[in-house]
């Protein structure tokens, strides 16, 4: 029975390194869609909303960056896009919240 | 993975770093010599006078449109700027014609006589390539160069975390020690300038904004149009009276301009209707400064009277400008470009070194060196094809500005050409042999390409570096003499890799060393 364990075990370590990756660059780019989007609602209430799009794009390269860097160092694969999801859901949150 | 954080982010800074690196490296290259391209420009154009526009000029360039462009839609102007490479030029759309009919001249700033000028796009096809690439859609070339440069921002920053000495590293570049020298000509160039590369990367995504991240946009503006009608609210459309009255000279319209925006100075001035009543003229800033409003100026062409100055956008807008105009560099003076210049070598190096550590460090650990597997293979090959080809590239694109006839039709698009047919050859010519040998006679053919242009230079114009140091033109000089500098850095870096034997070192080690040249 050993040899089966390890095949699944190689191919477990392998899929979890696919669901890494993706969560480093898609996950983070889906993550930074959100927080970029909600960030320009919040301070287009401050500002006007042609600077609050400049502002909110130009912080989104830093967004992502820290996000793509957070889910490399995550424990494990889940742990990164649970992560990202509950940050995603709660920009999500604060974008309804705060768009016409 | 419970790999401590520098490990983790090493194999970040690994993956991030290969897989856009030959893109990152042709941005890094092109971008380096994009800092000059107006001085690659009047290189290009040896025809040309540089002076400052003279009002006898200006004057011959009014009479020249009220001759030729009589009843044209619109004139343009484009101003020499200081650094200018491509000489003052006037053009028009002839009546009921098209864009595609536009004729063009070249006046000559000082007497505005009428220039023949070599077809050339000069330094601005190098810049262009920068990040529009060539051969494909400008905008899947920006959705590849923005996706590199973020990639780029994501390596640099675990590079950082991976690096433990940054300090004492800055200090150490150990030669000939195989993949320990590969690891500190990557270090050196990379602490050397971080500030600069973090700057450049950062700055690059803002100048492609939305590229990427159209987010915000959609979650303020029903679509695009809405947010750059927002933005950019444009004049509203003067409509032609159809009673013909005389417009003041550009020479009075440029002291208006002054007067109105002082400081600043147009580098393209359009006219549209001339010699209508109703004439509209619209001047466009110059780009040179650190900042700062540089909005368009519309006003009346018989009068003088200012029709609209946009206002200054607000902190966020400012923010962005400084940014796009921290990495174009175009408000730097001589000594500031030059260093621009360099820290632009060290990312080129940065990238390139980084490239071929990746190859040192796992060729020492195949199981064959002789066979290695298809990852190593193609990183290997794209390594050879890249660093040496793209370079010599843009030394044959100096030589067929000097050395295609003149009368050549679409010569300026043969330029351009040349560049990827040396390279696409040189690319090819590698492929087929061995690694060690594939480098030294890329890098061999590399110095001959660039060491040939100033001599072609000197043979077919009357500017080569001989007549530029008797005239103690220091642009014509300096260019020559970086050309021969990188032609000696080519040829330096082929005959070490030929020359290159392994001391008597163990036998794993000997290995590694000797393919860490080749």
């Amino acid at each position: 029975m050993a040899r089966p364990a390890q095949l699944s075990d190689a191919w477990r370590d392998r899929l979890s390194m696919l669901s890494r990756w993706a969560a480093v660059t898609l996950g983070a780019y889906a993550l930074t869609v959100f927080v970029t989007a909600a960030l320009s609602v919040v301070l287009a209430r401050t500002m006007g909303r042609v600077e609050a799009v400049t502002a909110a794009t130009i912080a989104s390269f830093a967004v992502f960056a820290f996000a793509s860097m957070a889910a490399f160092h995550a424990r494990s694969a889940l742990r990164a896009w649970t992560w990202l999801i509950l940050f995603a859901g709660f920009s999500g949150l604060i974008l309804t919240i705060f768009s016409e | 993975m419970k790999a401590g954080l520098r490990q983790s982010m090493a194999a970040l800074h690994t993956w991030t770093g290969l897989v856009p690196g030959w893109i990152l490296f042709i941005v890094f290259l092109f971008g380096t010599v994009a800092f000059f391209n107006e001085e690659i420009s009047r290189w290009m154009r040896p025809e040309l006078t540089a002076a400052p526009i003279s009002s006898r000029a200006l004057d011959a360039a009014g009479a020249i449109l009220k001759d030729k462009g009589a009843g044209a839609a619109s004139w343009n102007l484009s101003m020499p700027a200081p650094r200018d490479g491509d000489g003052f030029g006037i053009s028009w759309i002839p009546a009921g014609g098209s864009f595609k009919d536009r004729q063009k001249l070249t006046l000559d700033p000082v007497t505005g006589a009428e220039t023949a000028v070599r077809d050339t796009k000069g330094g601005f096809f190098l810049y262009r390539m920068h990040f529009d690439l060539h051969y494909m859609p400008v905008m899947w070339a920006r959705y590849l160069v923005s996706i590199a440069a973020l990639a780029m921002l994501v390596a640099i920053l675990s590079g950082i975390v991976t690096h433990k000495k940054i300090f004492t590293d800055f200090f150490l570049l150990r030669f000939g020690k195989g993949q320990r020298s590969w690891l500190d000509a990557h270090n050196v160039t990379a602490v050397l300038a971080l500030p600069f590369y973090l700057m450049i990367t950062y700055t690059g995504l803002v100048t492609l904004l939305f590229t990427l991240m159209p987010w915000a946009i959609s979650a303020n503006f029903p679509d695009r149009e809405a947010y750059y009608a927002e933005a950019f609210p444009s004049a509203p459309e003067v409509e032609p009276s159809g009673r013909q009255t005389a417009m003041l000279p550009f020479n009075a319209l440029l002291r208006r301009a002054e007067q109105a925006k002082p400081g600043l100075y147009p580098s393209v001035i359009s006219i549209r209707n001339p010699g209508d009543s109703e004439a509209v003229v619209e001047m466009y800033m110059r780009s040179d400064t650190l900042g700062g409003a540089r909005e368009p100026l519309q006003m009346r062409a018989t009068t003088g009277e200012i029709i609209s100055m946009r206002e200054p956008r607000g902190p966020a807008a400012a923010t962005q400008q400084v940014m796009i105009d921290l990495h174009a560099g175009r408000y730097s003076g001589i000594v500031l470009r030059w260093l621009y210049f360099l820290s632009g070598v060290g990312g080129t190096v940065m990238v390139g070194s980084g490239l071929i550590l990746w190859t040192v460090k796992r060729r020492a650990k195949l199981p064959d060196p002789t066979r290695p597997h298809v990852g190593f293979h193609l990183v290997e090959r794209l390594n050879i094809g890249f660093i040496v080809g793209a370079p010599a590239g843009i030394a044959a694109y100096f030589l067929a500005n000097r050395i295609l006839p003149t009368d050549m039709a679409d010569r300026a698009d043969w330029e351009v050409n040349s560049l990827f047919i040396v390279w696409g050859g040189l690319f090819i010519w590698t492929i087929a042999r061995p690694a060690k040998r594939a480098w030294s006679e890329g890098l061999a053919a590399g110095a001959a390409l660039f060491a040939l242009v100033p001599i072609a230079s000197a043979i077919t114009t009357t500017r080569g570096l001989p007549a530029s140091l008797m005239a103690g033109d220091a642009l014509f000089v300096s260019f020559d003499l970086v050309l021969l500098a990188t032609a000696g850095f080519f040829a330096f870096a082929a005959r070490k890799v030929t020359r290159h034997q392994p001391k008597s070192a163990p036998r794993r080690k000997q290995r590694a060393l000797e393919e860490a040249m080749a």
